[in-house]
């Protein structure tokens, strides 16, 4: 089993830690959709060595082969908001000229454990470790998501809301979550 | 090839406004943790997969 390094988030009997073995996601991971597979198996490392996205990979902490449960790439990210003056009046706008973010470049789940809570599980962790742990400030998280029904509906149960329609007839859909809205709950206890 | 990576939208104006407002409305409703009520199964799942490779 993996030992527990500084970036490994741990919940329950679940650890979220950064993958390194690339060459074995290639070889063992399939989460069903050719577009995510190809991510993970070619850009995924590629955009890490570019230190461009980090990739995670979810266990269940007691067993000891570390295959990939489930997948998450993160970079950082910036909600701009640009001409905002002439609504809010200057001083207001300066105070935030940017939201500072985390973006899910891409998520995944091995096809035999998706629909089984896996997914939202690895988003709770991620929200928790960006409202208690975080070492910057982190305001939102953003997703790239696929303009798919599934995956959509999958991003609003875990309570992520849309940008904008601008986005609603392209290949993918920029939605974000705020993690102020959990920051005030007890979740944190 | 993968799909690009979208870039995360620039919000300007009237839409960063609306932006704004949606923000400082969803504080006054805090949002939980989502519910994995299948995470168990799913634990078990992962175990009996990983006995399974060790054959």
């Amino acid at each position: 089993m993996l030992k527990p390094e500084r970036n490994d988030f741990i919940v329950g009997n679940w650890l979220l830690t950064k993958l390194l073995d690339f060459d074995r996601v290639k070889k063992e991971f399939d989460c069903g959709k050719k577009d995510l597979n190809d991510y993970f198996w070619n850009d995924a490392f590629a955009h890490r060595e570019e230190l461009l996205s980090e990739t995670y990979f979810l266990k269940e902490a007691t067993v000891e082969d570390d295959f990939p449960v489930a997948l998450i790439s993160l970079a950082n990210d910036t909600v701009r908001r640009e001409k905002i003056w002439d609504f809010l009046g200057l001083a207001e706008s300066k105070k935030y000229p940017n939201y500072p973010a985390v973006k899910i470049t891409r998520a995944g789940v091995l096809k035999p454990f998706q629909s089984k809570d896996i997914g939202s599980h690895m988003l709770n962790m991620i929200k928790r470790v960006f409202v208690t742990n975080n070492r910057t400030g982190c305001r939102l998280i953003t997703v790239d998501s696929y303009n798919e029904e599934r995956v959509l509906k999958f991003y609003k149960r875990n309570e992520f809301q849309f940008f904008s329609d601008k986005d609603k007839n392209k290949k993918q859909r920029s939605m974000f979550y705020d993690l102020k809205r959990l920051s005030n709950t007890s979740i944190l206890a | 090839m993968a799909l690009a990576i979208a870039a995360t939208p620039v919000l300007r104006g009237r839409a960063a406004k609306n932006f704004e407002k949606k923000l400082r409305q969803d504080l006054r409703r805090p949002s939980k943790l989502t519910a994995t009520p299948k995470l168990e199964e799913a634990r078990n799942a992962v175990k009996a997969y990983a006995k399974a490779r060790e054959k």
